[in-house]
């Protein structure tokens, strides 16, 4: 990347390499709807290291998706605080959030829902540069350049997005992304959309572009296939509270907590036959309502190991090994 | 285990090539799809997202958009040509006979109505029996899917059950009207992982309870590892391989079935995976329209000989269940 002739970040402080890409501590979000106060995300804590990749997983509707969107400015936030590259982003007004654009930007699933249909792969991609105050010129050469790194040829700056495929249109997302030189880029689902074939190139081409460019990862997803490959750190998410956290070979090798195994346990695999399913470990249930989550332990309601205890004492995140957090009163 | 061309199918295809009309030459959806479906048996059709899997369906059940056609094939369901059949037949056929259970449960539920009617109403198209008869159908099958508290469930709309939920309802639906063949197309693909081994677990148990005969289309081939006997996959409008579970998941030959099963990422708990690229396909789908006379895998394929691209690769029969199409005489050993 020419770094050289492009640096809007030249004279803004992003922090020394030890400053984490993002340290959220005790992040709450409440939303108000038409059935009443959701209490989205229940005071989380969440560190991302410079350069690396913290996967952040759960089940739909556990709260993940607004997480991104508070540390991202999309979503107010009640309570608690979310630094980028040590500037604290939760109260910050559209003007504020300007300059913080170069150092967090997002990629979404729907590669096609976020690509204006009206406008030019060029002018999508420089748009962010322009609104930098990057001249037309440098900014249309740069594109360029992002879509060479991304695997795509030049000549899809004159093209639409429609004349590209959904792997296409996400490498196209993810230049857009690349832009500004991020280092954080919060990614919502984003290759949960793609054919498994795609999805490798996609994942392989995010893991490549963190080892040139040095950007850090939040990584949502609900797809352990994918989370397994790409990230350093797993935090795992229910009914808006993480329930564990800890390095990526602490998680796959001894996951502590009833509901990763549970994840970890459901995904369907090659080496299993239909004859096998029956004998299976499954969860049962539903995820429980979360404007009406159940005392204490919110998994306890599916969990097979409850005990009264359970009911009536919320357990706190504790360490579990060196590098390793679970939130359980009878972990493994 | 596997099944043979001897037996007589339930279900049986033959080189059926749909096409889509549009202004110029109409292009095919569909070439030369041909495999059978035996009785009891779970049938899974795997392949990327556009290969044609759901058309495959639709041309089934007679559902095909007004745009496409069966341009040329045969279709033999329980001994009767379903292509040659009238919109009357095909219409009672669905009412009874071949049940389908979809990715998205909204789009075949009625929001407006409660699950308790919209059951009998099945069970009454299926059977033409009285109200009474088809409440009681209903109300079995809502508790044999798995639903707890199925009584007051009756009264209850859709929009008040959640994913996982509503596709249980779908398979009572189903059920309610003991079809000969249930075609489920991606019935898990928008559950949870957990939600999506319920919904796996049902399908099995009912299929051994009930011997039930289930084509399944899914994208996903740990899905068809867990669910499967037979498997055909198809790329780009084709068939191919297809075979018994086994057979293309232990010993693939086509090199896209190996690229697809090279792309799966494996791993269980206590073997924290290396962190490495995943094993990606090179190049992306040919376009409808785009595809040439050739082995439509040939510009991806690792393994493309001279030739490939010319004229499109005969099918090999390896065992008697086991068909491949693809001429590299290397990848057939
Ligand atoms: N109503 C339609 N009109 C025109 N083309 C269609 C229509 N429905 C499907 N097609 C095209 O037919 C081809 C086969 O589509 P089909 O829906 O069978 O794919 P599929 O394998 O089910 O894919 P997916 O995994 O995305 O569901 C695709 O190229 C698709 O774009
Ligand atoms: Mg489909």
């Amino acid at each position: 990347m020419n770094a050289a002739s492009f640096d809007p970040l030249a004279k803004q402080d992003i922090g020394a390499p030890q400053v984490p890409a993002l340290d959220v501590r005790g992040l709450s979000v409440d939303i108000a709807t038409s059935r009443g106060v959701l209490n989205a995300v229940r005071g989380i804590d969440l560190k991302i290291r410079s350069g690396e990749t913290l996967a952040l997983v759960g089940e739909s509707g556990c709260g993940k998706s607004t997480v991104a969107k508070a540390i991202t400015g999309l979503h107010a936030v009640t309570n608690g605080s979310a630094h980028i590259c040590g500037h604290e982003v939760t109260a910050l007004s559209r003007r504020q959030w300007r300059p913080l654009r170069a150092l967090v930007q997002m990629i979404f699933q729907d590669p096609f829902a976020s690509l204006n249909p009206r406008k030019r792969i060029g002018s999508i991609l420089s748009e962010t540069m322009r609104v930098n105050g990057v001249p037309k010129q440098q900014a249309m050469q740069r594109s360029a350049e992002l879509l060479e790194r991304v695997g795509l040829p030049k000549t899809a700056l004159r093209s639409f997005p429609h004349e590209f495929s959904g792997g296409q249109r996400q490498r196209i997302g993810i230049a857009r992304a690349l832009a500004l030189q991020p280092r954080l880029i919060v990614c919502d689902e984003p290759v949960s959309a793609l054919d498994v074939s795609v999805q490798g190139q996609i994942v392989n081409l995010l893991m490549d572009l963190q080892k040139t460019e040095n950007v850090a990862y939040l990584f949502i997803s609900h797809d352990l296939s994918v989370v397994q490959q790409i990230s350093d750190q797993i935090a795992v998410m229910y009914l808006g509270r993480i329930v564990e956290a800890g390095s990526r070979e602490e998680i796959w090798s001894a996951p502590k907590h009833p509901y990763t195994r549970a994840l970890i346990d459901s995904v369907p695999s090659l080496d299993r036959r239909r004859k096998d399913l029956s004998l299976r470990p499954y969860l049962a249930g539903d995820l429980p309502s979360p404007y009406n989550p159940p005392s204490g332990c919110a998994f306890r309601t599916r969990c097979a190991k409850a005990q009264a205890i359970c009911s009536d004492i919320r357990p706190e995140l504790q360490s579990a090994g060196s590098k390793h957090l679970v939130a359980c009163h009878f972990s493994d | 285990m596997a099944q043979t061309e001897d037996m007589q199918a339930l279900l049986d295809i033959r080189n059926l090539t749909v096409n889509l009309l549009r202004s110029g030459a109409p292009v095919d959806v569909l070439q030369d799809v041909s495999f059978s479906i035996q009785a009891g048996r779970v049938v899974a059709v795997v392949g990327e997202s556009g290969c044609g899997k759901s058309i495959t369906a639709s041309s089934i059940v007679g559902l095909l958009p007004p745009s496409m056609q069966i341009a040329s094939g045969q279709i033999s369901f329980d001994g009767e040509d379903l292509v040659g059949a009238s919109e009357r037949r095909l219409r009672q056929l669905r009412a009874k006979s071949m049940a389908m259970v979809f990715q998205d449960p909204m789009t075949s539920l009625n929001p407006l109505m409660t699950i308790g009617r919209q059951l009998q109403e099945a069970a009454i198209m299926a059977f033409g029996c009285s109200t009474e008869k088809a409440d009681e159908i209903a109300l079995s099958m809502l508790q044999k899917v798995g639903i707890p508290d199925a009584v007051s469930r009756l009264q209850e709309y859709p929009h008040s059950l959640s994913g996982g939920m509503r596709q249980r309802v779908m398979i009572a639906m189903a059920l309610c009207r003991k079809p000969k063949l249930l075609i489920a197309d991606e019935p898990t693909t928008a559950l949870d992982v957990t939600i999506q081994l319920q919904i796996l677990r049902l399908l099995a148990d009912l299929q051994a309870e009930l011997s039930l005969t289930i084509l399944i289309i899914t994208h996903n081939l740990g899905v068809v590892a867990e669910l499967a006997d037979d498997v055909v996959v198809m790329y780009a409008g084709k068939v191919v391989e297809s075979g018994g579970v086994d057979e293309i998941l232990k010993t693939p030959k086509h090199p896209y079935t190996r690229a697809l099963l090279a792309a799966t990422p494996r791993f269980a708990i206590g073997q924290p995976p290396e962190r490495i690229a995943f094993k990606e396909i090179k190049g992306t789908v040919p376009e409808l329209g785009k595809r040439g006379p050739g082995c439509r895998f040939e510009a991806r394929c690792p393994a493309s000989e001279p030739g490939c691209a010319a004229s499109a690769p005969e099918t090999v029969r390896i065992t008697a269940s086991h068909i491949v199409a693809c001429r590299s005489r290397e990848m057939l050993q």
